[in-house]
């Protein structure tokens, strides 16, 4: 196991080269000029000419690309252009909503997808099936966009129940230790900043999340379906035991192998789907850093968040590979 | 990871039919391509059904309600909802359809040359696939567009870019499967060319997979197109597109819901259509049918 | 393992989210006199001389004072920092004479000397903290003049209390320009303990502190008792981000937030007829419109120009668009002085555009181009695509074919301003210091001295007479005669028509009724928040 952890980290050194290399290189595609963008509708062409050269864009770019990578290995990823704070600061600031955000969303997606999957092939072709089945195949349909939106509209808007955005109530303080305010105020025990971000979180987990628990709710179904035409459940109901018990100690246990195995493809779904979601909620995550500074083209700060998007990803799909290796009895690695 | 999921995702189950008897008796066949002939023909016959065009401003006749005149109402320009609905139809199908076409034929195509030559051309293809899939999907298609400059044409190219390598992945995968099986090692051993055993024998066999994916990828890619035009990277206004139609209403959503809440009901019925085609083809086209 | 998920972990994360729900009627009690504003995007920093966009000057213009400052509501200058000044006859020379017994927030003294060394940073190469050595947003020369070419102004600290500065020729618009935000005062201390960029940490002497700042979150400030100009009537101000303009409004329908540093047009009327909330307008110190190529294509002849201004129904746009709460424009906002009220708008007029182009000889009208821009701008709020789209649809009505080609901002700028573009382009303005020159002067002038158009005047815009007025108006004292200059060179302007001249977008914020002694600033910023209360 060890071995094998070891052997993946090595293959991902290279990928992770190939990945600075697309992303650096990438961006000096672009059109359209960083000090121009700085300067805005205002300033001289002197300006322009001075900027330029404070922010080293005059020189060649495999210099700029060497001095580039000597930084990021140290995690150094430079100055952003608009704010001039440490572009690691900055996501140092977002990378926790986002980590917050996708996990709320996942456990939604795989609490109801399991619950929805099991509840289905417990029932076949019964209403609960063919309703949530139905609803599934709508679910997973649904551009994250537009869920975010119609759940602002209805219960944060016409309802009132929940609120309209952001981390938290204004400006209630709280400690940050993680930066993740629900595990803040847990910490802290902190009534007040863990209710308060529990109901700002209630919404966007749910937009972020549906598509994914339908996927799940579709794959445990089938799955569980396949799983309670096998002998061991037939053996099992014949020895008397009851269905519940049926299902939760034995069917679900082998459901739940490709329901890993789809957690770990929907994650990459879950980060995009965190670009969307955090522009309608405003939540101050990686995903809305992203879009702001593409949109600023604040090179420097693009590199990182998306370095950085690229580099948990991968370390998220390999914990998704570790835990499915240790569930399954079937695979050992040698 | 893929290889398990293959794994897991075969099917265990066989029930031996004939193909068309199973086309005939799945419903979710038959529901979905009946949707979907709704759909097309609605966006083919566009100028049928409506007299009005997508683009024409009338600023006297803004926010209006439905009636007769205007079936869904009209928006913050006076363009006709309706007209706007079916004539952005044309163009996510076509996000849908030909962004999906592209990369199943190239993705395909390269996954059958690397899982069948191997050696060198199979290190480099799953080298620069590691590199693709270390990206979040989407982090990395918005990435493209920002290099590449915004509109559809280059987000076409940004789609393409990224969305071969999971077909050449899963064909890849079973070619690999099928590599070894007798029938093609006796093809070899009789003499056939690399062609002829690819198209004969390995591409038959393969491709069930990469068709029954490329209908959720239809699904995903109109997801994906009509996200970068929400943001403003995909489909440019005036284009009828419907993420753009979401984006540009969502600024009268607390007076007009509707101008955002009907083009993502669109988007949801033509992907609900598109699923349900998938899911009946995977019925029908189950090894051993 | 996997029964222990099912059996103990399953059931204790769906209580939690149960209880997420069920916390969802426990409201938090806000801590006393909190006002939050929201606004749209982040501030990318707070010190007042590196930074030069709007959201930081929101936050930085509760922080700090100037030397001068706007009054309270208006565009005219009163008394800052500075008490009082006297400026010279010919011009040149400006003493201030400083309020005695201020604090910056950290405690540093503000006094000629302190003053001083802040703006020392601004306008002398060898301080180690020089601005232009510095990355910023922008640095305009327009203030102290440019270092490079000499025209700098001398600055000394006379006595304790005295500061002047000295300019080698006649400024008229520098005391404006100095009331501007970007012209507030930090304590050099915060600057020395910030290796030079106190813009995460600002301290300045005006009538709210800073306390934190989170990221694409908010940002907080809390009342500064011993303020000089009285103490502020609320505890604390919060300028929460919010990018969705619906959200925004949804809050403030909500009490989340208290002022909408903007609105949409949509939601105008939804404001209006809500009996909790209050519409605030005012004329903005902005300008819209469609630049012509003025040296290139059909665009040469006047009477195209003309042509193509009586082709476009400016007040239907006003109405359909811009929901009635813009102004069109005759080439000069209204509210500066200087506007010549003779000079009336283009009607829409299609029979005349149509004689027009035909006299040009466009009888069958042409085909061009046009750039826009989709994001919306301080000066555009509907963005550059919808004015561009609803342009295009009018003057296909007499002739001229347009193609739109639409770029991101960045890419649109560079294009606009140092291209030698054809066709159209929208093209904007909003006011810096309240002074016609900055309109008049930088948005058509021509640079006779290197003859070239000067950077903004992106339409090539080139009449020596109109030119002669305003450089003679830089070098009048006298108030009344200057704006006589320039309302004539508003009539020359309006007869060439560089531009497709469209609207001025008025100012537009909307606040809960229990806010007091909120007044819009024509500089759109949120100078005098100490007069503002929550009842």
């Amino acid at each position: 196991m060890l071995k094998h952890i070891q052997r993946r980290l090595l293959h991902l050194v290279p990928v992770l080269v190939g990945v600075s290399i697309l992303v650096f290189f990438g961006m000096h595609l672009i059109p359209g000029d960083v000090a121009q963008l700085l300067l805005g509708d205002k300033g001289s062409d002197a300006d322009l000419a001075r900027l330029r050269h404070q922010l080293g864009l005059d020189r060649p770019v495999y210099i700029q690309y060497l001095r580039f990578l000597s930084g990021a290995v140290r995690g150094d990823f430079g100055v952003s252009l608009r704010t001039r704070q440490p572009v690691i600061w900055e996501i140092g600031q977002a990378l926790p909503v986002t980590v917050q955000l996708s996990l709320a969303a996942l456990l939604f997606a795989v609490v109801t997808g399991l619950l929805l999957g099991v509840l289905a092939a417990r029932y076949p072709h019964s209403i609960v099936d063919t309703g949530s089945m139905a609803g599934v195949l709508i679910g997973v349909s649904m551009p994250v966009f537009w869920t975010g939106i119609l759940l602002l509209l209805v219960f944060g808007g016409l309802l009132g129940w929940l609120p309209l955005g952001g981390v938290l109530d204004g400006g209630m303080p709280y400690r940050r230790i993680t930066g993740m305010p629900v595990i803040d105020g847990l910490l802290a025990l902190d009534r007040a900043v863990v209710g308060s971000s529990l109901r700002h979180l209630v919404l966007p987990a749910v937009a972020l999340g549906a598509t994914a628990m339908g996927a799940i709710a579709r794959m445990a179904r089938s799955t569980m379906l396949d799983v309670l035409g096998f002998d061991f459940i037939r053996t099992a109901r014949a020895k008397g035991l009851a269905e519940r018990r049926v299902i939760s100690r034995h069917a679900l246990r082998n459901a739940l192998l490709p329901v890993v195995t789809l957690v770990g493809l929907q994650l990459g779904l879950l980060l995009s789907g965190a670009v969307l979601t955090e522009t309608i909620f405003s939540l101050p995550g990686l995903g809305r850093l992203a879009i702001t500074s593409v949109l600023a083209r604040d090179y420097p700060l693009v590199q990182g968040v998306v370095i950085i998007a690229a580099v948990v990803f991968v370390a998220a799909n390999l914990l998704v590979d570790l835990l499915y290796a240790y569930l399954d009895p079937r695979i050992r690695y040698g | 990871m893929a290889e398990h999921a293959a794994a897991a995702v075969r099917p265990i189950v066989h029930v031996p039919t004939t193909r068309w008897a199973r086309v005939r008796r799945s419903p979710t066949l038959l529901l979905g391509m009946a949707l979907l002939a709704v759909i097309v023909t609605a966006a083919a016959a566009a100028p049928l059904l409506t007299r009005y065009d997508s683009s024409s401003h009338d600023l006297d006749r803004t926010f209006e309600g439905p009636s007769r005149t205007h079936l869904l109402g009209t928006d913050n320009f006076g363009r006709d909802l309706f007209a706007r609905l079916l004539y952005g139809a044309r163009i996510d199908l076509m996000i849908g359809i030909f962004a999906t076409l592209v990369t199943l034929v190239v993705g395909s195509a390269i996954g059958l040359a690397a899982g069948y030559y191997g050696g060198r051309l199979d290190r480099v293809v799953m080298r620069l696939v590691d590199i693709v899939v270390a990206f979040p999907f989407f982090v990395l298609v918005i990435g493209l567009v920002a290099m590449l400059g915004t509109g559809l044409r280059n987000m076409f190219l940004a789609i393409w870019l990224v969305g071969w390598v999971s077909y050449a992945r899963i064909v890849r995968g079973e070619v690999l499967f099928v590599r070894t099986r007798e029938y093609v090692e006796a093809a070899r051993v009789i003499g056939a060319s690399d062609a002829g055993i690819v198209v004969r024998h390995v591409l038959p066999n393969v491709v069930t997979p990469a068709v029954v994916f490329s209908m959720s990828d239809v699904v995903l890619n109109i997801l994906l197109g009509s996200s970068l035009s929400f943001l403003g990277l995909g489909a440019q206004p005036p284009a009828p597109e419907w993420g753009l139609m979401i984006a540009e209403g969502r600024t009268f959503l607390a007076t007009a819901w509707w101008l955002s809440a009907l083009p993502g009901l669109a988007i949801v019925i033509t992907g609900v259509a598109f699923s349900l085609i998938g899911d009946g083809l995977a019925d029908v086209l189950r090894p051993g049918g | 393992m996997t029964r222990l998920v099912l059996h103990r972990v399953l059931p204790a994360l769906l209580a939690a989210m149960l209880a997420a729900f069920g916390l969802a009627g426990y409201a938090v009690a806000q801590a006393p006199k909190t006002l939050v504003i929201a606004i749209g995007a982040d501030q990318t920093g707070l010190d007042p001389q590196q930074v030069q966009n709007n959201e930081s000057g929101f936050v930085m213009s509760t922080i700090f004072d100037s030397l001068v400052n706007y009054k309270p509501g208006s565009s005219e200058i009163g008394p800052g920092l500075a008490q009082s000044w006297t400026v010279s006859p010919d011009g040149k020379v400006f003493t201030f004479r400083l309020r005695r017994g201020v604090k910056f927030h950290d405690g540093t003294p503000m006094n000629a000397r302190t003053v001083a060394e802040d703006l020392d940073r601004a306008i002398n190469p060898k301080n180690p903290c020089f601005v232009i050595d510095r990355k910023v947003d922008s640095y305009d020369e327009f203030t102290f003049g440019s270092v490079k070419d000499g025209s700098v102004a001398k600055m000394e600290a006379v006595d304790d209390y005295t500061l002047r500065f000295t300019f080698p020729t006649p400024n008229a618009p520098f005391l404006s320009s100095i009331a501007m935000i970007w012209q507030g005062i930090m304590s050099p201390k915060a600057t020395k303990d910030n290796n030079c960029d106190a813009g995460q940490h600002p301290v300045g002497t005006g009538p709210f502190k800073f306390v934190e700042a989170v990221r694409n979150d908010h940002v907080t400030v809390e009342a500064n008792r011993d303020y000089w100009g009285g103490k502020p009537k609320v505890d604390r101000i919060i300028f929460k981000i919010v990018p969705e303009s619906a959200t925004r409004m949804l809050m403030l329908e909500r009490n989340e937030v208290q002022i909408l540093a903007d609105v949409p047009p949509s939601d105008y009327a939804r404001v209006e007829q809500n009996k909790a909330l209050k519409f605030y307008k005012a004329a903005g110190l902005t300008i819209l419109g469609v630049a012509m190529s003025n040296d290139l294509g059909p665009f040469k002849d006047k009477r195209v120009r003309q042509a193509m201004n009586y082709a476009v129904d400016k007040d239907a746009i006003n109405k359909g668009l811009y929901a009635g709460a813009t102004t069109s424009s005759q080439g000069m906002p209204p509210v500066l002085w200087g506007y010549n009220k003779s000079v009336k708008p283009y009607a829409y007029d299609v029979a005349k555009a149509q004689a027009l182009l035909k006299e040009a000889g466009f009888a069958n009208g042409f085909s061009t181009d046009m750039m826009v821009y989709s994001n919306p701008r301080g000066y555009n709020p509907v963005g550059g695509a919808k004015l561009g789209e609803a342009v295009q649809g009018y003057l296909a009505k007499v002739g001229v074919q347009v193609k739109i080609t639409q770029y991101e901002w960045g890419a649109y700028l560079d294009r606009f301003r140092r291209q030698p573009w054809e066709g159209f382009a929208i093209s904007g303005w909003s006011g810096d210091n309240g002074d016609p020159d900055n309109f008049l002067g930088d948005l058509f002038e021509w640079d006779a001295a290197n003859n070239k158009a000067r950077i903004n005047n992106t339409g090539r815009h080139h009449n020596p007479a109109y030119d002669a007025l305003l450089q003679q108006a830089r070098q009048t004292t006298d108030q009344t005669k200057r704006a006589k200059l320039y309302e004539q060179a508003n009539q020359i302007l309006h007869d060439d028509a560089p531009w497709i001249f469209i609207n001025h977008t008025n100012q537009v914020r909307a606040a809960r009724t229990n806010v007091k002694g909120f007044l819009l600033n024509p500089l759109q910023m949120f100078f005098h928040m100490e007069l503002v209360s929550l009842e």
